[in-house]
């Protein structure tokens, strides 16, 4: 005879499950300084770290279990990249098999939108059931400038600066040094060096005439003049974003011209000539060889009220036949003494004008040639 | 963003020491915000030592 029988079941409470992404060590969030060139954090020392946390509660055993290690199934998806390459396992980041922690040691590019996924799974062996898990975060990197205060400074000054290149003194190359500073700290940086010409700035040597002042450093951070070709040029420098001026110009500083009698001041009648000399002083003293840097005219009035020019150098002649032999009548010498300009580029029809090869420079009186006492 | 070395006592304190670079001899590499609920000057009694990046790079060239 066969027995009937009964079945009975075993029913468990579900597992209650807690299941959370713990970043550690950092953010998803990275960001990149432009200026400074470095990621903050810088992941490839300080790693970006992500840990899931599970805790899982039987109700029916009263026990609460904390831990990751009885994930199943555990996969870590990564798509990042740095320099234009993809993140590789192993390399760029890796998972912790025991933990299931994932560690990332290198730094997002910023114009990339990362994305970071996780998928694992929990048995629960009592009744079959798998739990799923999954989470995914966005992973990407801001860009920006160093959040310290930027300045830029030329020479060491900042916004703006006056460079004086003195005409009788040393007429070889002069650097401009720039640097750009986030608060106190220098920054390594680009730097572009622009020229204020015709009410706009534009790029050295793009003009209508050549930057024969420019020898070299247009995208350095130490622009390198030659001081012969400076007049009066206006600078700009950009950097990180910032910007400085500086002018430098052609400068006399203090001097006097003036004018003296050699011999003929009293007219005799052994007198042959009148010799006169033009000499400039500043505070060192009488300044060698003026016409080198003064456009000199020496003029004679024979004490009739008219001007003649009679020199271009530093001493003049007058002949007695020229003299006036009316006793009432004061002879003098004139002195026109105009600074020399920087040597410009001669330019004919609003073209420079070449010679061999290069082009013609001048050097002009920088006033009006105005007779008058 | 600052960087320090910090001793292996306070490494084990702040449990970085799983994901951070290092050893027990010549410390562990982190940064400031490694400290977060520490606190920077806690961390700096503690021995931690703000190094620049170009030490940290140095540092964990010689790991």
């Amino acid at each position: 005879m066969k027995i009937k029988s009964t079945t009975g079941h075993v029913i468990y409470r579900p597992l209650v499950y807690d299941f959370n992404m713990l970043e550690i060590g950092g953010s998803w969030l990275q960001k990149y300084d432009v200026t400074a060139k470095e990621y903050i954090p810088n992941r490839a020392l300080t790693p970006y770290v992500l840990r899931p946390y599970l805790g899982v509660e039987d109700l029916d055993a009263g026990v609460k279990m904390v831990g990751t290690y009885a994930l199943v199934n555990v996969s870590w998806t990564v798509d990042a990249q740095h320099d234009g390459i993809k993140f590789v396992l192993g390399t760029d980041y890796s998972v912790n098999d025991s933990t299931h922690e994932l560690i990332i040691r290198q730094n997002c590019d910023s114009y990339y939108a990362g994305k970071i996924r996780f998928e694992g799974e929990y048995v629960d062996s009592r009744r079959g059931d798998t739990q799923h898990f999954s989470w995914s975060h966005d992973m990407s990197t801001v860009a920006a400038a160093t959040s310290a205060k930027m300045i830029l400074r030329i020479n060491g000054n900042r916004q703006s600066c006056k460079v004086n290149v003195y005409a009788l003194g040393d007429i070889s190359v002069l650097t401009l040094p720039a640097q750009l500073y986030a608060g106190n700290d220098e920054v390594d940086a680009t730097y572009h060096w622009q020229v204020f010409d015709n009410n706009i700035w534009r790029d050295i040597n793009t003009g209508n005439t050549p930057d024969l002042w420019y020898v070299q450093g247009a995208d350095d951070k130490n622009l390198i003049i030659n001081r012969a070709y400076i007049q009066r040029v206006l600078f700009r420098c950009l950097s990180g974003g910032q910007s400085a001026t500086c002018l430098v110009r052609r400068w006399y500083g203090q001097y006097d011209a003036d004018i003296r009698f050699v011999t003929g001041k009293y007219i005799t009648d052994d007198t042959l000539k009148c010799v006169g000399e033009a000499n400039v002083t500043n505070r060192q003293g009488d300044i060698l060889d003026p016409c080198k840097f003064f456009d000199i005219e020496i003029l004679f009035n024979d004490g009739t009220g008219h001007w003649t020019s009679v020199s271009t150098s530093e001493t003049a002649e007058v002949n007695r036949s020229e003299l006036n032999a009316d006793t009432t009548l004061e002879h003098k010498f004139g002195l026109l003494c105009r600074e020399k300009t920087a040597l410009l580029p001669i330019t004919m029809g609003g073209k420079p004008v070449t010679m061999g090869g290069k082009f013609a420079c001048g050097q002009f009186p920088n006033t009006e040639r105005i007779i008058e006492e | 963003m600052k960087y320090y070395i910090v001793p292996a006592e306070l490494a084990d304190k702040l449990k970085i020491k799983s994901f951070r670079s290092g050893n027990d001899k010549i410390g562990y590499l982190c940064n400031a915000g490694d400290f977060a609920t520490y606190g920077i000057e806690s961390a700096v009694a503690a021995g931690a030592k703000l190094v620049t990046e170009q030490e940290a790079i140095e540092f964990y060239n010689t790991l």
